[in-house]
């Protein structure tokens, strides 16, 4: 999923500086999972504002609506009838759900409430963890289902720093040495050979290093 | 001129037994502006809930919960204490008094510390102030 | 002779090899690495010139491998691969070269969050291993990853770091193993202090047969004092400084300890000379150059031979 943070509430407020009336769509996929930008979240978002604008003696309408995946075409549309009373969207999806509000109602300005992190997994409830960078060519086949892409600080293709300590990264003590999980986990499972292969020069064109990605499915088109 | 009474809302949780035969209508009498809302555990109060209730002019919000042993559904009283935690940070971040939202235990059918509570916590608030200066659209 | 590198000359006739690191200027003053030079002249086989180390920006790696080598001393260009993509490494290889520069030390380098400059963005396109081979092809293919041949390839003299102190200890020969396979001709280690370690480390590479396949350079760095000691065994990445060498120079009063940092420093070169396999030492005086020939006229090695 796209792990996502609510940015800071000022920040906020001086996006929405002005307009008469904003509409605050959260969205219950993703970010609903990381409790960024769910219908709680939209709904204490919403409050939050109120109180922010009720303080410098502002009262803006603020309404709340919250759909089911902010990305998809099918579920924006039924935001469409609240649209036209508002002057201004603030988004609480990740940004491809921002993008794709302001694809569709083109003529609204929409604001982005969360900034988005990256792709992960829930560790446990309230932990959060990027474990994917959408390189285009997944290699976790290599290394026993642990990316070094993502998990390694310097994305290492062919083994270790020299900065790893006691299974922690040299950049942060709370990073946990991706390699040294590799090899952890290749050890378990007798499959630490993998390791002595040469692995060449990644190639990045599958990444967004070849300008964004777009992918056409004939067979799913209308 | 008469001064408005300042509006506080106490989210109490059922499993007290706090009130019967009406009492709670009587409480509420005799104290002008308060909104009691009883709640099957107080663990299903959350974040927005508060925010929200403020948000709707209420000048302080009480959530009374039972002990945190004593909880019927066990983490009920534990949320609730977290959630107010949560709500008060959300305070703190814009800038209004944390004061404003409080989690308290009473014992349970004892109405008379009730009371005291809500004396103590309204006196509170009122010190705080109104909220909100005037508004304007 | 794959190169026309002095060091490689130095180590395949069996010569018990020195090199330095020399750590260029914070800006553009000619006049610090000219100090730094005279140092080290006739002193070394060869100069490690840092490419931003702990992503701290510094005059270019390139630029100062060129003056040194206009100053008479066999330079050897440190390049990380933090900082530039493939495009970047590969281009500022043929210039190196075409300025007489025949030596290459391959490294991913320091995580930028250390240096000065945070907020950049970490290129990490290749891997120092990767780069050892990207040099290995240029050399001895005449050829640029992809497959474009190269007029002219530069002839490098291939070197890998090693540390044989880092976690996991295990996979620390395997990846001396992958940096040879790939192509590395000689290996400069991190900063000896644990001889212990070192040994055991040594004793591997010997078993796997490394040492008979590249020269090894055990990294030689003086302590200043008792708070570097303490400084480099707590803060320093990848550093194994043991708790006995920061007893004894912290045994001595403050106004020796240079002194006795030096002479431990010297005691080190005598040790790791007689471990089998060691090939030579890479003595990495962090601004501290005007002590190094101090430390080899400590350590029996007072004046390089003629090759």
């Amino acid at each position: 999923m796209i792990v996502a943070e609510r940015k800071p509430i000022e920040e906020i407020k001086r996006m929405l500086e002005g307009y008469p009336s904003v509409l605050v769509v959260g969205c219950d996929s993703c970010v609903a999972e990381c409790a960024a930008g769910g219908h709680r979240e939209t709904q204490l978002l919403a409050a939050a504002l109120q109180l922010a604008f009720g303080k410098e003696g502002k009262s803006p309408v603020i309404t709340e609506a919250c759909i089911d995946r902010q990305c998809v075409d099918d579920f924006i549309e039924s935001i469409a009838s609240l649209v036209p009373e508002h002057a201004a969207i603030l988004s609480l999806g990740c940004g491809a759900g921002v993008q794709a509000l302001a694809r569709v109602y083109s003529d609204k300005p929409v604001f982005p409430a969360l900034d988005t992190l990256f792709i992960g997994e829930t560790e446990m409830r309230g932990i959060w963890q990027e474990n994917c960078l959408g390189c285009g060519q997944c290699k976790l086949g290599y290394f026993g289902a642990v990316c070094p892409v993502t998990r390694c600080s310097k994305r290492l293709m062919n083994g270790p720093c020299g900065g790893s300590k006691d299974g922690r990264c040299e950049v942060n003590p709370d990073i946990r040495c991706g390699w040294q999980m590799i090899i952890d986990r290749l050890e378990a499972l007798g499959e630490l050979a993998r390791l002595s292969e040469y692995i060449p020069p990644v190639d990045w064109s599958t990444s967004h290093s070849g300008g964004p990605r777009r992918v056409v499915r004939e067979d799913q088109l209308p | 001129m008469e001064t408005k009474p300042i509006k506080i809302v106490v989210y109490h949780c059922r499993n007290l037994q706090l009130f019967n035969n009406g009492n709670q209508k009587a409480l509420a009498r005799r104290k002008p502006g308060l909104k009691l809302v009883p709640i099957p555990c107080s663990g299903k109060v959350e974040a927005h809930h508060l925010l929200k209730t403020l948000a709707a002019g209420t000048q302080g919000v009480l959530v009374v919960a039972c002990e945190e042993k004593a909880c019927r559904f066990v983490e009920g009283s534990m949320r609730s204490h977290k959630r107010v935690d949560y709500a008060r940070s959300w305070l703190e971040e814009l800038g209004i008094e944390q004061e404003r939202v409080e989690y308290v235990h009473v014992p349970p059918r004892d109405l008379d510390a009730l009371e005291r509570l809500i004396d103590e916590f309204k006196a509170r608030v009122e010190a705080l102030g109104n909220m909100f200066s005037e508004r304007s659209p | 002779m794959k190169t026309r590198s002095r060091l490689e000359k130095v180590l395949n006739a069996g010569l018990f090899a020195v090199t330095a690191e020399c750590g260029p200027p914070k800006g553009s003053n000619l006049s610090v690495l000219e100090k730094k030079a005279g140092f080290l002249k006739g002193r070394v086989d060869a100069v490690n010139v840092t490419d931003n180390q702990t992503a701290i920006v510094r005059m270019s790696s390139l630029a100062a491998c060129s003056i040194l080598k206009g100053l008479g001393h066999e330079p050897v260009l440190q390049m990380v691969t933090r900082d530039r993509n493939r495009i970047a490494l590969q281009s500022d290889l043929f210039g190196a070269y075409a300025l007489g520069i025949s030596n290459v030390l391959c490294l991913t380098g320091d995580h930028h969050s250390f240096g000065n400059q945070k907020q950049a963005l970490g290129v990490f396109d290749l891997d120092s291993i990767q780069l050892v081979r990207t040099v290995k092809d240029m050399r001895d293919e005449g050829r640029i990853i992809g497959g474009d041949e190269i007029d002219d390839p530069p002839k490098m003299f291939i070197g890998a770091a090693a540390n044989p102190f880092a976690d996991p200890v295990g996979f620390r020969v395997a990846r001396l193993a992958k940096k040879i396979e790939a192509g590395a001709d000689f290996i400069q280690t991190q900063c000896v202090f644990n001889l212990h370690r070192f040994d055991e480390f040594m004793r591997q590479a010997r078993e796997a047969g490394l040492t008979e396949k590249v020269k090894i350079l055990a990294g030689i760095t003086p302590l200043k004092n008792a708070g570097m000691a303490r400084y480099m065994a707590t803060q320093v990445a990848g550093m194994d400084v043991p708790e006995e060498l920061i007893k004894r120079i912290s045994g001595v009063p403050e106004g020796n300890q240079a002194a006795e940092g030096i002479k431990i420093a010297a005691e080190t070169i005598s040790r790791v000379r007689e471990i089998k396999g060691v090939a030579g030492i890479h003595l990495m005086a962090i601004e501290w150059e005007e002590k190094v020939p101090e430390i080899l006229e400590q350590a029996g090695l007072a004046s390089r031979p003629q090759v």
